[in-house]
């Protein structure tokens, strides 16, 4: 089974986004800031990640440079879920190494597909 | 030595020889001889008086007109008292007669000691006309305007070209004038120009210096131009002279303008960078904490409605009190900017009215009662009892202290302390203080305190809390009444927010609102003009909560009817009714005169309500009860108390 963490410092986005997974099938791990998501990510190894791009201290971008700096975690894939929507953001998100980018507010309707499809390709190279 | 007879010129030299002197000589006999030989630098000229085709008086003359005071002797060999007045009238310095040789010598003497007397005078001359000429054109040619005055009798004496330029007068205009007419009548300062110029003309006088100054000149066309002046003493006692030197500020006023107005473009440039940035990014943190709160409403609202949470199951419920949250928050998100846009246009109502600070204190404690307990959280307020006659608006003050006082709150852990305090600051302001036991803030953080959006990330869990934009409103509302926000804090140790309000709120109300006093005992009585079922139901069952009566029109012909019929304390008026607009309700109401004093309280879902007909407030749908309640507060219309009288009353 697959697990997803997500990575979110807003509980009720949190509690949404893991419902919507969990509905999925999928197992998951959260995390609300990059420390404890740093932690998981080394203890858990997961197959995909959600990253809000707002966190306490390190930021999503910069977590997620870290991740795709280090050959351990590179290769799991990063989707960016943020409410930053403005022109450039989704730029910068794919600069910083995201595989992809879903602006908040969420569609449910099509997040799992999102998921699944990144899960898929996560678990073919592997 | 001109002479025709070699004779006469060997018996000189010899004469000259025997006394002891080795001259260098040479003798001519025609004018062109004496001009070619003039090329040479002599000592003496000594010449016969008649020549055959030449005279002693043609050499005198030639050598003369040479101007460097090389002297000149005849020696005749017919001399008579005519010759030697003609010789010594020519410039000659002695006429000897050939007969006498042994005068030559003394007399030879004699002219060149005059000689070196005369030349050296010349010499003196000279350098005294050069140093005047250089003097002259340096006073004629220089570019500042120079005048010379005499001290006693304040004639001009003397005035260069650029003074005439200046003045626009010419130096015989400018002799007739003196340096008071010159001037403007009242200086750059105001102060009276013969005032001025009497006392500094009366310290140069007594000898004492006077510093450069500046003074407003005028030209005959009557123009003032500004310019430094500098009075100097020149020597000599009579006249008592004083140099004038006038320096046109013109042109350098000029360029200082442009200068400063220069400084003022890219300080406003980099202002209207500086704004234009925040504004993006203003917009920027708008959307995403707009779509924060969206996310849980529509992604839960989906998953509810897709049927993928069994209605059995306690998400349920729980998804729905979180939209339910998420909702509210959204909405003072809304409520807060477009408060800070109101404030920014200048906007933003205030309405002073007398109020005791220790009840405003004592009904925000009340509002945050409950997450106070939750965290157990001692909450404390404290007014001092000289702030008495505190003049401002209740609602205003209450949004600043709730927002100071629901911070605290946020930031303070379980089982601190919360002090909300109003103090004497000066003699016209008071200072609102909340202290708490929080985390405190850093002192590099303390900037970002009051702007839009800068939350600090104080932990992840609560910043979700807030809207980011409650400090920055609370500063917005002090500043527009006057006063000033700050905060000071230790890290670890809690921090003190502070706002400084004048006591006497001066800001206008944009709304004019008179309440008439009616001793009238038992409940308020409203009347509701509201078509909307629901939002009838809310205002009713809000007004009816907190013990004041009501009637209800659903229609605009209704509302007028009733209130024909009777007197109500207050109205709310929905404006979209569906036989007619609000607003012409209540025109007609106000010109008839069944409700000129009466407060009207709109509650609509019209964003932006522009009308000239007088209005207590207009309250957004959906409305918020307290929002509807304090309203009411602020008309003076309070349930089941005698009216206050506000602004002077009957």
């Amino acid at each position: 089974m697959s697990l997803i963490l997500i990575v979110d410092d807003n509980p009720t986005n949190l509690k949404l986004v893991t419902y919507l997974v969990k509905s999925h099938g999928h197992e998951v791990v959260t995390a609300s800031d990059a420390e404890t998501a740093l932690a998981t990510i080394a203890a858990r190894h997961p197959t995909v990640i959600l990253m809000d791009l707002q966190l306490p201290g390190i930021d999503g971008l910069e977590l997620t440079r870290r991740l795709k700096a280090d050959p351990t975690t590179r290769s799991i894939p990063i989707v960016a879920l943020t409410a930053y929507a403005m022109k450039g953001d989704q730029e910068k998100a794919l600069a910083a190494g995201c595989d992809d980018y879903v602006t908040k507010p969420i569609d449910t309707r099509t997040l799992p597909g999102v998921i699944a499809r990144h899960v898929a390709r996560a678990e073919r190279t592997s | 030595m001109v002479e025709d007879a070699d004779d006469d010129y060997r018996i000189l030299l010899r004469e000259v020889r025997r006394a002891g002197y080795d001259v260098t000589s040479e003798r001519v006999t025609s004018a062109s001889e004496l001009a070619k030989a003039l090329h040479q630098s002599w000592d003496l000229l000594i010449t016969d008086w008649m020549l055959p085709g030449f005279g002693g008086l043609h050499a005198i003359e030639t050598v003369v007109a040479r101007g460097d005071g090389m002297p000149c002797i005849v020696i005749s060999g017919t001399p008579n008292e005519d010759e030697a007045m003609s010789a010594m009238r020519a410039g000659a310095l002695d006429f000897l007669s050939k007969d006498r040789p042994t005068r030559f010598v003394p007399a030879i003497e004699r002219a060149l000691r005059e000689a070196s007397e005369i030349r050296a005078r010349i010499s003196t001359e000279r350098a005294l006309r050069l140093s005047e000429e250089r003097y002259r054109s340096a006073f004629e040619l220089a570019p500042e305007a120079l005048l010379t005055f005499d001290l006693d009798s304040l004639e001009i004496a003397d005035a260069n070209v650029a003074a005439t330029k200046l003045y626009g007068r010419t130096v015989a205009e400018l002799r007739s004038v003196n340096f008071v007419e010159l001037s403007a009548p009242k200086l750059g300062d105001g102060r009276e120009t013969l005032a001025v110029a009497t006392e500094l003309l009366l310290r140069m006088r007594k000898g004492q210096s006077v510093a450069p100054f500046e003074w407003l000149a005028r030209h005959a066309d009557g123009e003032e131009i500004p310019s430094e002046v500098h009075l100097v003493r020149l020597a000599g006692d009579k006249p008592r002279l004083v140099r004038l030197t006038v320096i046109d500020l013109r042109e350098r006023r000029k360029l200082e303008e442009i200068r400063q107005r220069t400084i003022e473009l890219e300080l406003q440039n980099r202002r209207i960078q500086e704004a234009n940035r925040l504004k993006s990014e203003f917009l920027a943190n708008m959307s995403h904490e707009l779509r924060t709160p969206l996310n849980a409403i529509i992604g839960f609202s989906e998953l509810l409605h897709d049927g993928q949470v069994p209605a059995s199951s306690p998400e349920h419920k729980e998804f729905l009190g979180d939209i339910l949250t998420s909702g509210r928050h959204l909405l003072q998100l809304i409520n807060d900017v477009l408060d800070l846009a109101k404030v920014e246009a200048g906007k933003l109502d205030f309405r002073p009215e007398h109020v005791e600070l220790g009840k405003l204190l004592h009904e925000i404690v009340s509002i945050t009662r409950t997450t106070a307990a939750t965290k157990r959280i001692n909450v404390a307020s404290e007014v001092d009892p000289s702030l008495t006659g505190i003049v401002l608006d209740p609602g205003r003050f209450k949004q600043i202290a709730y927002n100071y006082l629901s911070n605290a709150l946020k930031f303070t852990p379980e089982g601190g302390r919360v002090r909300i305090r109003c103090i004497p600051e000066e003699a016209d302001s008071f200072r609102l203080e909340v202290e708490d036991t929080g985390v405190g803030i850093a002192p590099t953080d303390l900037g970002k305190l009051f702007v839009e959006f800068q939350q600090l990330e104080q932990g992840a869990a609560k910043r979700h809390q807030g809207t980011g934009l409650g400090l920055a409103l609370s500063r917005r509302l002090v500043e527009a009444q006057g006063g000033a926000v700050g905060v000071r804090s230790t890290v670890g140790k809690g921090s003190t927010f502070h706002a400084i309000l004048p006591r006497q709120c001066s800001v206008a109300p944009t709304v004019s609102r008179t309440v008439t006093p009616r001793n009238r005992a038992g409940a308020r009585t409203i009347l509701i003009v509201e078509d909307d079922d629901r939002d009838r139901e809310l205002i009713a069952n809000t007004l009816a909560g907190v013990g004041y009566g009501f009637e209800i029109a659903r229609t605009g012909a209704d509302a007028l009817a009733r209130c024909q019929e009777r007197f109500f304390d207050a109205v709310t008026l929905d404006l979209l009714l569906p036989d007619m607009s609000g607003l012409d309700v209540l025109d007609t109401l106000r010109v008839g005169g069944w409700l000129r004093d009466t407060p009207v309280i709109v509650v609509t879902i019209v964003p932006d309500v522009k009308t000239a007909i007088t209005v207590s407030d207009i309250l957004q749908k959906p409305l918020d009860k307290d929002a509807l309640l304090s309203a009411l507060e602020r008309a003076g219309v309070r349930p089941g108390r005698a009216q206050v009288p506000v602004g002077g009353g009957e």
